[in-house]
């Protein structure tokens, strides 16, 4: 039986720039694989090249057996070929089943017979979405079930997810890992790009792993461990940086001074009379459910959202109630806010590093009227760039031109730059290489360690345990479980975001 | 300019509606002070104070010396007063204070009698709390100036804030240390000379200048619970004793004045809507619409108006360890807690029991 897809001695540039280079890969029928490899690697290369977004400049690429040369995603999709993209590619204006049904429309197309299709689509599928729903109205991990939804629709018999499970909660993998069985079951092929390495463990038959633009190794899955992946993944040794396992290796901080508390906040029907203290010198672990209000609760902290105005509760920095009108008033008074949407909120990605971070201490204190240095602002920007070791060409760099993990690194630049008391990381590793997630994770410790308050959200439980002091647990609205270290466990964390 | 800021605040101020804080971080709820061995039942138990020759314990008008509590010491009665007991001091050399409603405070020993001491404004029947200093000066809460110790609720529910911290020196001279503040119930002297007072209907710890040149600073704010009795602990810190929880229903009472003044009016003291001691049974309490009770058991995270509390802080005040009796249990209503021989013991009043706590964990003590 031929191969679904196979490349063989395929190389791609960007203006004389090797994004993959001789790579030979092979995605056999009816298998998944995963994809593994850090930011930069080339996987998004790869997995583009097959999906008919770019052409090879080098080797080839075959399907069934035969050469071919795809001149775009229709085409790909002709082909069998569907690619769900890590920013997803619906249309916000239109429902989700014009969504589904987008490029695959009849003739003549009754709404109501579409949506019909669509919710008994949906529902095989097991993903409880309403047809009728603006995909605007939806959350990231909605747009993406929308976005497999399409696929499948389409027919495909290959299947490109791209870091598929970042946005989706516990429970929602569950889901989608139940479909990919389904998928694979039905003779489809898979392709699983993650940074998410138990996932591609649990989830792959094979596994293949890149670097600098390089396959290092293709094997069976049941023949890595997660040391060898991360060892083939970053070329050293990072066994015990991340996660150690799950176990703790410290006592948990003793709390400091609290910073913030939230006494009965609420704002609409996302967040519903959440109660929460934020202790210096700790970090405090925030974990939820997507629609749990965990990241609302702490926009609102930060000025980014604001409280009911009636009976909104109440929000105390070092014990005085404060009202933020826009998010420059808690900036100023040392609150930070590191985004879960780096690209929408964090960047302007289209400016330099430098300029970047120095946008951040613009924000707080500066002289609107005075002249901006750009010596001065190189100088500081230089300085943090040293401190939390990103890696471009130059400081000049754009911001568009890095990884993900070093975008990261320059959103948070853009936040340490202001000496914020108060620090709340959003999803502060999601679509971030496992080398930055270390280094990353290194400087959210050591801000707690020097005595400032850290608000962690993330729905990666390992991270959570890892990096926490205490945890708190989210589900709908409101704060429903507080833990210390010794009494987390995934499944205590899981049952209180569920029950 | 001012006038319509502050009046923009409090509109604000009311649109934020009604908020508690948190019971979490040091503050989560556990079920230690319900597990605390039960040592003696008295009634009316109500202050305890460490001494050379034993425990002391005050429940009522009578006090009890407890030689060696836990040890099947039966809590012997070793004096009796005209009112009941409201606090209870002992100073490095022996010397006894004890206030007493209706009495004012008296000094003395066990053996050699109670003598009347010089008393300060509100002292005959509010005096709350005392504790000595090492050059003997007698420091005294009084809750209220108005009221007697046993209509604290009264206080709370009319805002109160004539209570004041008094020096009584040996040589018998009185002066006032602090004033205005809303129900002092606790004091005690830090190592440093300082005067560490619970203001207790606002629901904080703060520091008080001996001298009484300085204002009250606070040391704690925001607590989630009325503090009242503090005491040294072993290791610089302070225990610290809070015997009701504060409740968004409350809070809504406090502001509502018309609603309060008809209340006290109208309504037996033992029916108002308040803190309390204990968790009334009776069937004319309303259930809350259900959100205290679930099929007949009493949901431990209900916004019942009484719980038990007893925190430890360390050394600059702040609270580090924290021993809870929920709304399903009983040992409510802790109004003191004291070291005493190694252990810890607290008075739970609503209970009517004298108790040792489960010891502190080991590294975080102070």
């Amino acid at each position: 039986m031929t191969d679904a897809a196979e490349f063989r001695n395929a190389t791609k540039e960007f203006r004389g720039n090797p994004a993959i280079v001789g790579v030979d890969f092979t995605l056999r029928r009816g298998e998944v694989h995963a994809l593994l490899g850090e930011n930069g690697a080339g996987k998004s290369t790869l997995a583009k090249v097959l999906a008919g977004l770019y052409p090879l400049t080098a080797g080839e690429m075959l399907l069934a057996g035969r050469p071919v040369t795809l001149s775009s995603p229709a085409d790909a999709l002709a082909h069998g070929i569907a690619m769900v993209f890590q920013e997803t590619n619906l249309v916000p204006s239109m429902t989700v089943a014009q969504n589904i049904f987008l490029g695959d429309e009849g003739f003549f197309n009754r709404l109501r017979g579409i949506n019909i299709k669509a919710q008994q689509h949906l529902q095989r599928l097991g993903f409880h979405i309403e047809p009728t729903a603006l995909v605007s109205s939806l959350g990231a991990a909605r747009k993406q079930m929308v976005e497999i939804a399409r696929a499948v629709h389409h027919r495909a018999t290959v299947f490109i997810f791209d870091e598929p499970t970042a946005t989706l909660t516990p429970e929602e993998k569950q889901h989608f890992f139940a479909l990919v069985e389904r998928l694979k079951g039905e003779g489809a092929s898979i392709i699983f790009i993650s940074h998410a390495l138990e996932e591609a463990l649990a989830v792959a038959d094979r596994i293949s792993v890149l670097r600098d633009g390089r396959l290092i190794v293709t094997d069976a899955a049941s023949a890595f461990t997660r040391e060898r992946i991360v060892q083939a993944m970053v070329g050293r040794q990072l066994t015990d940086e991340l996660y150690g396992g799950g176990a703790r290796r410290r006592e948990a901080r003793e709390p400091g001074e609290r910073v913030l508390a939230l006494d009965n906040v609420s704002m609409g029907k996302a967040v519903r009379s959440a109660s929460l203290s934020v202790f210096a010198g700790q970090v405090t672990g925030l974990f939820g459910l997507v629609g749990a209000g965990r990241t609302e609760m702490m926009k609102i902290a930060a000025g980014v959202l604001k409280r009911d105005l009636f009976h909104g509760g109440r929000i105390r920095l070092d014990g005085r109630p404060v009202r933020f009108r826009v998010p420059r008033q808690a900036v100023e008074r040392g609150i930070a806010y590191i985004t879960e949407d780096r690209k929408l909120d964090g960047l302007f990605d289209t400016m330099s590093i430098a300029q970047n971070i120095f946008l951040g201490r613009l924000l707080k204190g500066a002289n609107p009227v005075a002249p901006v240095s750009m010596r001065e602002a190189r100088a500081k920007a230089a300085e943090w760039i040293a401190a939390l070791h990103i890696r471009s060409i130059s400081d000049e760099a754009r911001v568009v031109e890095l990884s993900g993990g070093n975008q990261q690194k320059v959103v948070i630049a853009k936040s340490l730059i202001q000496a914020p008391r108060l620090i709340i990381f959003d999803e502060p590793t999601r679509g971030v290489d496992v080398g930055a997630i270390a280094e990353i994770h290194q400087t959210i410790e050591a801000l707690a360690d020097a005595g400032a308050a850290v608000v962690v959200i993330s729905s990666y439980l390992p991270e959570i345990m890892n990096l926490s002091d205490r945890i708190l647990v989210a589900r709908q609205g409101r704060i429903v479980e507080e833990m210390t270290i010794d009494e987390a466990s995934e499944e205590a964390i899981m049952y209180a975001a569920v029950h | 300019m001012s006038g319509l800021a502050r009046l923009w605040r409090r509109f604000a101020d009311r649109g934020a509606g009604i908020s508690v804080p948190p019971m979490d971080g040091v503050f989560k709820p556990n079920g230690r002070l319900e597990e605390a061995e039960r040592i003696a039942v008295l009634s009316d138990v109500d202050n305890a104070v460490s001494t050379a020759t034993g425990l002391l314990v005050g429940g009522g008008r009578r006090l009890y010396r407890l030689a060696s509590p836990g040890d099947g010491t039966v809590p012997e009665p070793v004096a009796e007063f005209g009112g009941p007991v409201t606090f209870l001091a002992a100073a490095a050399d022996g010397r006894l204070a004890v206030g007493v409603e209706g009495e004012g405070v008296r000094l003395g020993s066990l053996d050699g009698g109670w003598t009347a001491a010089a008393t300060p404004e509100g002292a005959r029947d509010c005096a709350v709390s005392g504790a000595f200093a090492p050059d003997g000066t007698l420091y005294l809460c009084v809750g209220s100036t108005t009221l007697p110790a046993s209509a604290w609720k009264r206080d709370l529910l009319s805002r109160g804030a004539s209570g004041a911290v008094h020096a009584l020196a040996p040589d018998g001279t009185t002066r006032r240390v602090a004033g205005d503040l809303a129900f002092p119930y606790g004091v005690v002297v830090r190592p440093d000379g300082t005067l560490h007072v619970a203001e207790s209907w606002r629901h904080r710890v703060v520091a008080v200048d001996p001298g009484g040149a300085a204002s009250p600073r606070p040391v704690v704010a925001d607590l989630p619970a009325y503090p009242a009795r503090l005491s040294a602990a072993a290791g610089g810190g302070t225990w610290l004793a809070l015997f009701a929880p504060r409740r968004q229903l409350v809070e809504l009472v406090l502001r509502e004045d018309g609603y309060r003044a008809e209340m006290m009016a109208t309504i037996p003291p033992g029916e108002w809507i308040g803190p309390e001691l204990s968790t009334d049974t009776s069937p004319s309490q309303p259930l809350q619409a259900g959100s205290v009770r679930q099929m007949g058991i009493v949901k431990p995270w209900a916004p019942s108006r009484s719980y038990g509390l007893v925190a430890r802080c360390d050394a600059a005040g702040a609270p580090r360890e924290t021993w809870h009796s929920r709304a399903d249990g009983t040992m409510h209503g802790v109004t003191s807690v004291v070291e005493h021989g190694g252990a810890v013991y607290a008075t739970a009043r609503g209970a009517a029991t004298l108790l040792r706590l489960p010891p502190a964990r080991a590294r975080r003590t102070a």
